[in-house]
């Protein structure tokens, strides 16, 4: 966890819609998703999954629904909503640029 | 607790079953881990140390992510609440869209309501609600008279008031003014014109604080000096003075006098209203007799540190002591201290309070009405509410539904009644503002829309509600049993509100009615003169030349007297210092050989033929003629009210009367005696609404003092009023170019001073025919609406053979139910209530029972009228049809 990369504020939201656009999830599954994905470069404490859960939620960004696991586990599935895909798009559209224009930046030779 | 647990599920969940749900989700989370952990060859033990280390602190996060669920839900619950209005607001428009008719009917419904409430609230809020426009308007007090039997009157006379102005210690600042405003002559090179103005005294500005919006208000002290100033009003100062700054140059000729413009009152600001002119001058104390010449009005403004009962307890005190030192001051019982804004409004507070209630009653009505056809069509409805009621809505949902569809349609009819209301309130004051006191306070601003939109939303709710609450209450199960029975279902509350409806309606018109017959029992009085064909001349003679010489004044009377009566359309002239309609002065008289008393009666000073002109009889006596002149005999003509008071036995010809009050001052101290030469019919000179009163008359000859201001009467052939008015003004003309002449018709005064009751008669009748219409209204609805709902039943009444006549009798059985018991109620409550109309009726008793029958059986015709037509609707169905659809 000690050479993980912080996580800018919002981050984790828009990667857990991400993750979402791509198909419904548990919180454990997100969790898996992260560090799989990012190779084990981004790692956040489980709970802080859970409260962005929580505030996505409370946009109407995504809805949760019980569900049974492959392993027969009762567990709470994530799905995102229309204007969960909408707010998405135009959040990866903003990091694009302002990634892209940082990088610029950071690459002029002085 | 149950109430707590019901809020909670409606955001969702239970804090609790919260609670749950997260420790339930991090459980299985955890699990997971541990599953995964073990997969790769961890112990138990260990997999479940790293998946907890994973998640972090377990207390800790739990509580962040129950922090978080509660905002979660806090906000849902928030978006969850504006999705249903905006879903209830699509519903109602939509369904607006689908019955534009119903729609249509029910905003003009509210709408009507909500204009006349709004309009009668405008001027309730400016002449009743709101404070006076001056300076701190609440130490602002009218000073009253009090006499002997203890009730207050406002006019006080200078002696007095003199005396109360240097010895209280609790105000701290008073004056008086002349009661009535009278016609100061203005002299200008463009010809004369009179404006009405008033003497004022001691610190009339300094109390009022009226807004001067040039100049100075004169003070106290420049009325000591009776300086020789004036003080205009806005409008006449533009209008006739060109707006130029007032300074010590800036004189204008008043009465024949030159006056220095000081200052310039603000428009809104003149009291007392209406009048253009206040002229400061010295007051001076008077005693004896002469402190009960009670012809001014007085105000104050109270001490800051004094209250009204403190003023009223300091300046009563003081006048006990007037009645010590002075025996003969019959109106110093005390002091009536009244706040200014009550004396100024006086009786209107009566009949707008009464109108206002009025007014309400008919937007009662209209709500009733709205309710009515809401239970109707609730009924009609009920398969949809029942299908929705199944589909999972909660009743809440329902009936916030239904209620957001009433309160749309309410809010629509609000605003068009705010529109109609603020073009008729115009037309209103318009007719009002001679009459209405304040009326120029008179505004349709930002509190009375508020008003108008809270009175419809109130409207609204009361329409929309109750019939919502029984839509909703009926039942989701009631879809699967909805076979209708024979007969229809859900009629009652509306047939019991359209029979409230009925009531407020008859309790509406028996007060329109009392009224009505109250006006016309007034306009019928016997005024004891004829004023149709009177043509009036108003002459004031104020030129030095005039003022300083009576017989001037004398030879200018019989001029006009003379050139008048040679008009060819003349039939008999006379003039009088004051005549009807117009002002009077009154005084006390005494009676030969008996000692003085306190009698008194109205004195007038005439010249020509006044009765003959006026068409009142010469009962016995003689009239005035030429001979009585001022080196002749004094004589009067007293009238028959002043022979009945005084010689109720006796002849009255040949005894003597002096008039103390009034004519002392003329004579060195001492009133001629006057010998009694004839008696004439009693006449109404305030109008129709005046009591009759002992009158005395003197020829203008043996008074030429008094007769500076005079108004002559022409009578004409009726028919020929018109024409005669031109020539009277020309003749007038002829006479001296140089004064105000002011030409009118008798009767066109007279017309004037009954546009207050016409205005509470017309109002009130107009509430009481909308009531009417809204009632009929509801009637025919109702009815409509119970026959419908009946179609089967009459279907199979009609094919066992019974006759079209019976069905419709069948039906409006229930109508005829319907309007006895509202009418009789409406009566019962008529009859409770009459004692509100007791001040403003005249002549006619409130308990008068043609009021009531008229209004029952007006009610009775229109409202039958209104059930014919579903009743008729209904008997003419085919039954066979009838039957199928049903």
């Amino acid at each position: 966890m000690s050479d993980s990369l912080p996580l800018l504020k919002g981050t984790l939201d828009m990667l857990i819609l991400k993750a979402l656009s791509i198909e419904p999830m548990h919180g454990y599954g997100l969790s898996v998703w992260l560090e799989e994905g990012s190779d084990g470069d981004i790692v956040v404490e489980d709970s802080a999954i859970y409260q962005a859960l929580r505030r996505l939620e409370g946009r109407r960004l995504v809805e949760a629904e019980w569900g049974v696991t492959e392993n027969s586990r009762r567990a709470r599935y994530y799905t995102l909503t229309a204007e969960g895909k909408e707010h998405l798009s135009s959040e990866a559209r903003t990091w694009d640029r302002y990634a892209e224009t940082v990088g610029k930046l950071l690459a002029t030779e002085s | 607790m149950k109430t707590y647990r019901r809020i909670a599920r409606f955001f969702g969940l239970s804090e609790e079953e919260r609670g749950q749900e997260t420790r339930e989700e991090i459980e299985a989370h955890i699990a997971m881990r541990v599953d995964e952990l073990v997969a790769r060859g961890l112990s138990e033990e260990e997999a479940r140390r790293q998946a907890e280390q994973r998640f972090g602190d377990l207390d800790e996060a739990r509580r962040r992510i129950d922090d978080e669920t509660r905002r979660r839900d806090r906000r849902l619950g928030r978006l969850e609440r504006l999705d249903a209005l905006r879903r209830d607001w699509v519903l109602g428009l939509r369904r607006v869209r689908r019955y534009p008719g119903h729609a249509a009917l029910t905003v003009s419904i509210f709408g009507l309501g909500i204009a006349l409430t709004t309009v009668m609230f405008t001027f309730v809020d400016s002449v009743l609600l709101r404070p006076l426009p001056f300076h701190e308007p609440d130490r602002l007090v009218a000073l009253y008279s009090v006499p002997e039997d203890r009730r207050a009157f406002p006019w006080v006379s200078m002696g007095n008031w003199y005396d109360w102005d240097r010895e209280n210690r609790s105000l701290e600042s008073s004056a008086i003014h002349t009661q009535e405003p009278w016609d100061v002559t203005v002299s200008s090179p463009d010809g004369a014109f009179t404006v009405p103005g008033v003497a004022v005294y001691g610190a009339f500005f300094e109390t009022l604080r009226p807004r001067m919006i040039a100049g100075r208000a004169p003070t106290a002290d420049d009325g000591v000096g009776d300086l020789p100033l004036a003080v205009v009003s806005e409008r006449f100062w533009r209008n006739e003075l060109g707006s130029r700054p007032p300074s010590a140059q800036f004189t204008i000729e008043l009465d024949g006098t030159s006056r220095t413009v000081v200052g310039v009152v603000a428009r809104g600001h003149e009291h007392p209203e209406h009048v253009d002119l206040w002229i400061p001058r010295s007051s001076r104390p008077q005693v004896g007799g002469a402190r009960n010449n009670i012809n001014f009005l007085a105000l104050a403004r109270l001490a800051e540190s004094s209250t009204l009962e403190q003023a009223e307890a300091d300046l009563s005190a003081i006048a006990e002591g007037i009645r010590a030192t002075d025996p003969e001051a019959i109106y110093s019982y005390g002091v009536g201290v009244r706040p200014l804004d009550e004396a100024i409004v006086g009786e209107a507070d009566d009949y707008l309070g009464m109108l206002m209630g009025a007014v309400l009653l008919v937007l009662l009505i209209a709500s009733a009405n709205l309710a009515a056809l809401g239970f109707a069509r609730g009924t009609e409805r009920s398969d949809e509410i029942a299908v929705r009621l199944s589909l999972g809505a909660s009743r809440g949902r329902v009936v916030r539904h239904l209620v957001t569809e009433e309160l749309l349609l309410a809010l629509a009819g609000g605003l068009v009644g705010l529109a109609l209301a603020w073009w008729g309130s115009g037309v209103l004051l318009e007719r009002v503002a001679e009459v209405l006191p304040r009326s120029r306070d008179v505004a349709f601003d930002g509190r009375v829309a508020a008003f108008g939109i809270g009175m419809s939303l109130i409207a609204g709710l009361a329409a929309g509600l109750p019939p919502a609450l029984r839509a909703a209450g009926s039942g989701a199960g009631r879809l699967v049993t909805t076979t209708r029975g024979i007969r229809g279902r859900g009629g009652l509350p509306g047939a019991v509100l359209v029979a409230g409806e009925v009531a407020l309606t008859v309790l509406l018109l028996t007060g329109a009615g009392l009224m009505l017959m109250s006006f016309g029992a007034v306009a019928s009085r016997d005024l004891g003169f004829d004023p149709r064909g009177v043509v009036t001349l108003d002459v004031t003679l104020t030129a030095p030349r005039y003022r300083d010489d009576p017989d001037a004044t004398i030879r200018y009377w019989e001029a006009a007297l003379e050139t008048l009566a040679q008009l060819p359309e003349a039939e008999a002239v006379g003039a009088g210092v004051w005549i009807p309609t117009g002002g009077g002065g009154a005084g006390f008289i005494e009676l030969d050989g008996l000692a003085p008393g306190e009698e008194g009666a109205a004195y007038r000073i005439i010249g020509g033929e006044y009765f003959r002109a006026l068409s009142t009889p010469l009962f016995q006596g003689r009239a005035f003629d030429d001979s009585d002149r001022l080196d002749s005999e004094p004589v009067t003509v007293i009238n028959q009210a002043m022979a009945d008071a005084f010689w109720p036995e006796a002849d009255p010809i040949g005894e003597r009367v002096r008039a103390v009050s009034m004519e002392s001052y003329w004579f060195g101290g001492e009133a001629p005696w006057r010998t009694i030469v004839g008696v004439v019919g009693d006449i109404r000179h305030h109008g129709f609404e005046a009591d009759i009163r002992p009158e005395m008359y003197v020829p203008f000859r043996q008074m030429p003092y008094m007769a500076t201001q005079m108004s002559s009467l022409v009578r004409v052939p009726t028919p020929r009023t018109g024409a005669a008015i031109a020539s009277v003004r020309d003749a007038a003309g002829r006479l001296d170019p140089d004064l105000a002449i002011e030409v009118s018709t008798l009767a066109g005064r007279l017309d004037g001073q009954l546009s207050e009751r016409r205005m509470i008669v017309t109002l009130l009748g107009a509430f009481g025919v909308t009531a009417l219409l809204l009632s009929s209204l509801g009637v025919y609805g109702v009815l409509s609406h119970a026959a419908a709902a009946r179609t089967r039943e009459l279907a199979i009444r009609s094919a066992l053979g019974a006759r079209r006549t019976g069905l419709v009798a069948l039906v409006l059985g229930g109508a005829f139910r319907l309007i006895a018991v509202g009418g009789v109620i409406g009566i019962t409550l008529a009859i409770g209530l009459r004692g509100v109309l007791d001040s403003l009726l005249v002549d006619i008793d409130s308990g008068d029972p043609r009021a009531y029958a008229v209004a029952g059986v007006c009610l009775a015709l229109v409202a039958t009228a209104a059930a014919i037509i579903p009743a008729t609707r209904a008997a003419r169905l085919d039954p066979l049809e009838a039957l199928r659809d049903g």
